[in-house]
């Protein structure tokens, strides 16, 4: 289950131009140098863009051949054998037009990256061949560096600082299968010498300074611009000292803030995150009064009510009335006016207390009102 | 004829093999003639220091196992390798052993009294711990009673940002549920710059507050217990969350959060009803877990029988902790 990192294949940054880039392979192979070449455009600060392709889409819907100048730096640049000055343009974040755009895009590839590896790591069922035996690999990405350090000393660093996995590993055999030192690079004759190789220098690692496996590791997404390297030069942060201090302020658990989960109207497919919503819409549209239905009613008596209107709606039964097979049941509804009240007697089964929809948010919001008392046996205290 | 050489290694080796390469003679006896008095005296006292040393170690050898020698730091550390700056994350170098699921290459040397007293087995059941409210400083205890059964979950990873003078510092906070998915739930929170540490942290955190959890039956006791024993509440932040008993069946009629939750603590069916503002999923899960702490805290009517008091385990065992214990063994230092 391998999504990949970046799609294939990109346009040029001036719409009129028809050139398409390869994005697996490095941008300084492929688009920087047709940009210089080609229009003379040079993008600084290469290590603050961290999605080509967004970054080159955002200006391309705004540049054109003719506008150059408008948004881009121009510079007018000498030529060594004394020719006319040429001009050529430059994008860095001195404007803030740039430099909000390349926040965004960080902001958004850590968001992506974040999610990747929370899909990952639940993943239980990667299946990739190992890099050093003929062993198929199952199990989640834990097992796997489990076995790459068991059996063969190699280690990636834990699984947790890793995103994209799959495609690392991938990466990593058709380096080896071409018969390249995983370490220093160099190229052998063939596979055999390679392991040979490998195995006698101990070169069974990676390089850290090798900057084409950054993109795997996390730690490289953490500041806008800085890479493993210039982060560990910081020494303005160290772990020990925030555990030391505690630093209450930020082990709290209220800043996780998520979506808030959707509650289904009960006779049509719209879905509202707040319950007077859902219920203001129910009124006006289905002339279902909820608060007049469920009045003095207890929970468990609203919850049989909720799941008998829905276990009956699906049916395309009327609830009100009983009508069976109705082709249009929200027109039938309507006909019904505001009804107050619904007989105790239809609904009072036990088997509408087993809730109609899987992960019905409305029975999460029905007001608890004390009412009939149930058996409920606690366990024993030993 | 003038010579081709005048000397070769050839045949040096064996001719020096042939009477044996002999050791210099070293006296254990030094002459001490004529050396400073003082110094003379220095010797005497540091010979006779090093002497009960050597006795002393001997006897720790014999008593206590030599400990797991493996340095990568941190518990059950992964391609840390020693220097922080290179290869971070590269794993340079061999590392300890992989943290979850593995790590039980390292000897546990307990440093609280409650955890010298698990270790020696004199606490049978985490219960009793329990019964007296101790606080459980060390997750190695939690490890123990519980250990392979407890299945931990990373709920959430998100980045946090600080203002410091140089810019902005970014770090990962990990939130981490952590349950048995058969009475016992734990939720820990932890801010690293790595991810992996952030994980490992908030799971330590996670084990020591784990707490027992009640259920109960619907209806007729028959089976297991599936549900919650009674109308339990929790709030924290706006969220206030209503756990509610269920039939069998029913299964857990919640938002996903809280339902991952209750499912590793082992509950089966349950309704339940949130007020708040319940996007805030932090304050929900943490309003959830008070939720399922209380089930405990209520008194049902079997409770109504007289307790007998019984001694805390501190006080049951004072002899014991009284007696010297094996200390963690300090590292040595090479210069």
């Amino acid at each position: 289950m391998t999504i990949p990192a970046f799609p294939l294949n990109g346009s040029c940054l001036l719409g009129d131009c028809n050139y398409q880039w390869d994005t697996s392979k490095k941008t300084e192979d492929t688009i920087l140098p047709h940009l210089l070449s080609e229009h003379r455009i040079v993008i600084a600060s290469m290590n603050t863009v961290y999605n080509m392709q967004h970054y080159l889409q955002y200006w391309r819907n705004k540049v054109h051949s003719s506008n150059l100048t408008e948004h881009l730096h121009g510079i007018n640049i000498h030529k060594k054998d004394g020719g006319a000055p040429e001009l050529y343009y430059m994008l860095n974040d001195t404007s803030e037009e740039d430099k909000a755009l390349r926040f965004r895009i960080y902001r958004e590839t850590l968001d992506k990256v974040l999610k990747q590896q929370q899909s990952e790591r639940e993943s239980k069922n990667m299946n990739i061949d190992c890099l050093f035996c003929p062993d198929k690999l199952t199990g989640n990405r834990f097992a796997v560096s489990e076995h790459l350090y068991n059996e063969h000393s190699f280690t990636l660093g834990h699984p947790d600082n890793l995103v994209y996995t799959a495609e690392f590993i991938e990466n990593l055999r058709s380096k080896m299968a071409r018969a390249e030192c995983l370490y220093c690079d160099k190229t052998f004759r063939d596979y055999k010498t390679l392991r040979e190789h490998m195995r006698k220098k101990l070169h069974k690692k990676l390089n850290p300074s090798n900057t084409e496996f950054d993109k795997y590791y996390i730690i490289n997404y953490r500041e806008f611009g800085k890479g493993w390297k210039t982060l560990s030069e910081d020494k303005d942060d160290n772990d020990v000292s925030d555990s030391r201090s505690g630093s209450p302020t930020e082990e709290v658990w209220s800043d996780w803030e998520g979506a808030a989960p959707e509650i289904k109207c009960l006779v049509c497919s719209v879905v509202y995150t707040k319950f007077t919503s859902i219920k203001q819409h129910m009124k006006s549209q289905h002339c279902i009064d909820l608060d007049s239905l469920c009045k003095d009613l207890s929970y468990y008596k609203q919850v049989k009510l909720v799941n008998y209107m829905r276990y009956l709606i699906s049916d395309s039964d009327c609830p009100f009335c009983g009508e069976r097979k109705l082709p249009d049941i929200s027109e039938h509804i309507l006909t019904h006016g505001h009804t107050t009240t619904l007989s105790h007697e239809l609904y009072n089964d036990d088997r509408y207390l087993i809730p109609a929809l899987d992960n019905d948010f409305m029975l999460c919001c029905l007001k608890d009102v004390e009412g009939e008392e149930v058996v409920v046996i606690p366990e024993d205290v030993t | 004829m003038a010579k081709s050489k005048n000397h070769t290694n050839h045949n040096q080796n064996r001719k020096a093999h042939r009477n044996g390469i002999k050791k210099p003679n070293v006296p254990k006896k030094i002459a001490l003639k004529g050396m400073d008095s003082k110094f003379v005296r220095n010797l005497r006292f540091s010979k006779k220091h090093n002497t009960e040393k050597k006795k002393k170690s001997n006897q720790m050898a014999d008593t206590a196992p030599a400990p797991g020698g493996d340095s990568a730091g941190a518990r059950g550390g992964f391609g840390r390798g020693g220097s922080r700056g290179g290869g971070r994350g590269r794993g340079r170098g061999r590392g300890n052993r992989t943290g979850r699921g593995g790590g039980d290459s390292k000897e546990w040397y307990p440093c609280t009294k409650l955890g010298r007293l698990v270790k020696d087995g004199m606490i049978k059941k985490i219960e009793e711990i329990y019964l007296f409210s101790l606080p459980i400083k060390e997750a190695e205890i939690i490890d123990f009673f519980l250990g392979s059964k407890l299945k931990d979950e990373v709920l959430k990873i998100m980045p946090v940002q600080k203002q410091t003078r140089a810019g902005q510092r970014t770090r990962f906070k990990a939130f981490v549920a952590i349950g048995d998915y058969d009475g016992h739930i734990g939720l820990g929170v932890k801010c690293s710059k790595e991810v992996a540490t952030a994980i490992r942290g908030a799971i330590i955190l996670a084990k020591l507050s784990v707490i027992p959890v009640r259920r109960g039956y619907w209806g007729n006791k028959i089976g297991m217990p599936h549900t919650v024993p009674c109308k339990v509440t929790g709030k924290c932040g706006s969220v206030l969350v209503r756990l509610v008993p269920a039939p069998r069946g029913t299964g857990l009629v919640s938002a996903p959060v809280p339902k991952k939750l209750l499912n590793m603590a082992g509950f089966e069916d349950c309704y339940t009803c949130a007020t708040g503002q319940t996007a805030t999923l932090g304050n929900f899960a943490k309003a959830t877990f008070a939720a399922i702490a209380a089930t405990y805290a209520y008194l049902t009517p079997d409770m109504w029988s007289p307790t007998v008091f019984t001694n805390s385990p501190y006080q049951e065992y004072t002899d014991y902790l009284a007696k010297p214990f094996v200390k963690q063994p300090k590292k040595e230092v090479k210069y």
